[in-house]
């Protein structure tokens, strides 16, 4: 069965609720998940993708672009605006964490995935939707195989080519240092001597700086 | 390890903006001032205007974000968007500050509102995907912020007030995964003589324990992180225990989505009820945004202390 490859940024991971109407977009995704996997997903995955081929195809994309050259700067616009748009598309995957267990630990925004389309489906493929970008005027429903963007090689290409060293870095002209001491707020409800933010995500603590007086 | 930055009782160090983006800041404000917080209904996504008068006109001085797409409210209907969301004022075009790189910031610009592709946008550096990298590249006047600054706060003072603008965490190019949230930009309003002045606090998504150098004053005004998620409640908690009281006002920023945004436990935990959101859609003539009074929130009465000017 022929597919097309794409090379897709992880924009997005979340955990869904499942809360059917409330959104559009992944109320239609979630619905083909079940019907075509008989069960609730767990997660929606929007990637970001170009296809395959022609961003191996693109002569520029392992030439570095110094953002402090202007010249560079605008070889590097022009070649992010000369970007075939019918080669980029936008996917929007529903997953159960269990489908593809290893897959998913990979799942990491800004992560880069090799991405198989097919019409149909296929072994270790989910239902997605496709369209040409976020605003998802026309979508299509496709089955989709997540693989884990292994070659050093090309994703040095794809951080190199999708980066934003075409722009500027600000040049704030800062020339003036400036003192501000703040009175610490008392809010009568708590006292604030050191505030324990309390144990974070990982089990360690973090405490906030006594405020010192002024 | 999760990192969280402390609470300052002085900012040592504030550089002062100057530069292109202080003129032009400076240039559009004149002899006007800031007046106005707009919660601009972009569906779910954030966008919020920093509403500034000028010879008795109202204009957008500044855009913290730009909108999304997802349950936008002019989804069928783009221009729409350019009279709700106008770049172009009469004074000028309004400066567009990216919080982060994520589509539900910035994408309204990308076809509703092209206008807004002509205004200096200032953005973090961060890992971007082909659309974001593609619409980046049409924008015409923008600017990231400088990599020597990363985890800095500078200051700009407009009129009656003092605009900081900070660079929450580093982005890392040698680490190729990024919780972009935590890598953006982040916006206080103080009164121009800060030292005793509440704050305004408009996050992006980042979580408060996560902004570099928060002033240890009163949050009056606050921005929901991450439209209201429950990601990091444990600390905003203590951030709304701490800071904030019943006078204080919640804005949060949400349309319908699957991520169960807002959560109801960060309603549960803000002090008082005066919370408002930008899901109060009634028909096609109501304006779609909720405008702040900004005076009830940074109230310019109190004496204040000026700042003590230091050499470099």
């Amino acid at each position: 069965m022929t597919s097309r490859r794409f090379l897709a940024f992880v924009e997005d991971v979340s955990a869904t609720n499942s809360v059917v109407g409330e959104s559009n977009e992944a109320n239609e995704v979630i619905e083909l998940y079940r019907e075509n996997c008989g069960k609730d997903p767990t997660h929606l995955v929007w990637l970001d993708g170009i296809e395959e081929f022609y961003f191996n195809s693109l002569p520029w994309i392992g030439t570095p672009c110094d953002s402090t050259s202007k010249r560079d700067r605008e070889v590097r616009r022009s070649h992010l605006n000369s970007l075939d748009s019918s080669k980029l598309s936008v996917f929007l995957v529903a997953l159960h964490k269990d489908d593809n267990s290893l897959l998913f630990e990979e799942l990491a925004e800004s992560a880069w995935l090799e991405v198989s389309i097919f019409k149909s489906g296929v072994t270790g493929s989910v239902p997605g939707l496709q369209s040409a970008d976020y605003e998802q005027q026309e979508t299509k429903t496709v089955w989709i195989v997540l693989t884990k963007c292994l070659d050093r090689g090309l994703l040095s290409k794809l951080k190199n080519a999708f980066s934003l060293d075409h722009l500027e870095e600000a040049n704030f002209n800062l020339n003036e240092l400036t003192l501000y001491q703040f009175i610490p707020y008392k809010n009568p409800r708590f006292t604030i001597k050191e505030i324990e933010l309390g144990a974070d995500e990982l089990g360690g603590h973090y405490f906030v700086r006594r405020p010192r007086e002024v | 390890m999760v990192r969280h930055h402390s609470i300052v009782t002085s900012l040592e160090s504030l550089n002062q903006l100057g530069g292109e983006l202080h003129d032009h800041l400076t240039k559009n404000l004149g002899d006007g001032r800031i007046t106005g917080i707009r919660l601009v209904d972009v569906g779910q996504g954030d966008c919020f205007a920093i509403i500034a008068t000028r010879d008795e006109r109202e204009f957008p001085l500044i855009y913290f974000d730009y909108g999304g797409l997802m349950d936008h409210p002019d989804r069928k209907k783009h221009e729409r968007t350019k009279l709700r969301m106008p770049t172009n004022h009469a004074f000028g075009q309004s400066v567009i500050i990216l919080s982060h790189w994520d589509k539900d910031h910035y994408w309204s610009a990308k076809w509703k509102n092209t206008d807004a592709k002509k205004s200096l946008w200032l953005v973090p550096n961060q890992w971007v995907s082909p659309q974001a990298a593609k619409f980046s590249a049409e924008l015409e006047n923008a600017f990231r912020w400088p990599e020597a600054l990363e985890e800095k706060v500078i200051g700009v003072n407009l009129g009656d007030h003092t605009v900081l603008i900070r660079k929450c965490g580093k982005h890392k190019k040698e680490v190729p995964y990024e919780d972009r949230n935590l890598t953006g930009l982040a916006v206080t309003i103080h009164n121009s003589q800060v030292t005793e002045s509440p704050q305004v606090v408009l996050p992006g998504d980042c979580p408060l324990n996560r902004i570099p150098n928060l002033p240890s004053a009163r949050i009056s005004l606050l921005a929901a992180p991450h439209h209201g998620s429950k990601k990091g409640l444990k600390h905003f908690t203590i951030f709304c225990q701490a800071y904030m009281d019943s006078d204080s006002l919640m804005l949060i920023s949400y349309g319908k989505n699957h991520f169960g945004h807002p959560d109801p436990s960060i309603k549960a935990v803000f002090p008082g009820d005066k919370i408002e959101s930008n899901q109060s859609r009634e028909s096609d003539g109501k304006p779609f945004y909720t405008e702040i009074e900004l005076s009830k929130y940074l109230p310019l009465q109190c004496e204040m202390r000026p700042p003590l000017n230091v050499e470099r």
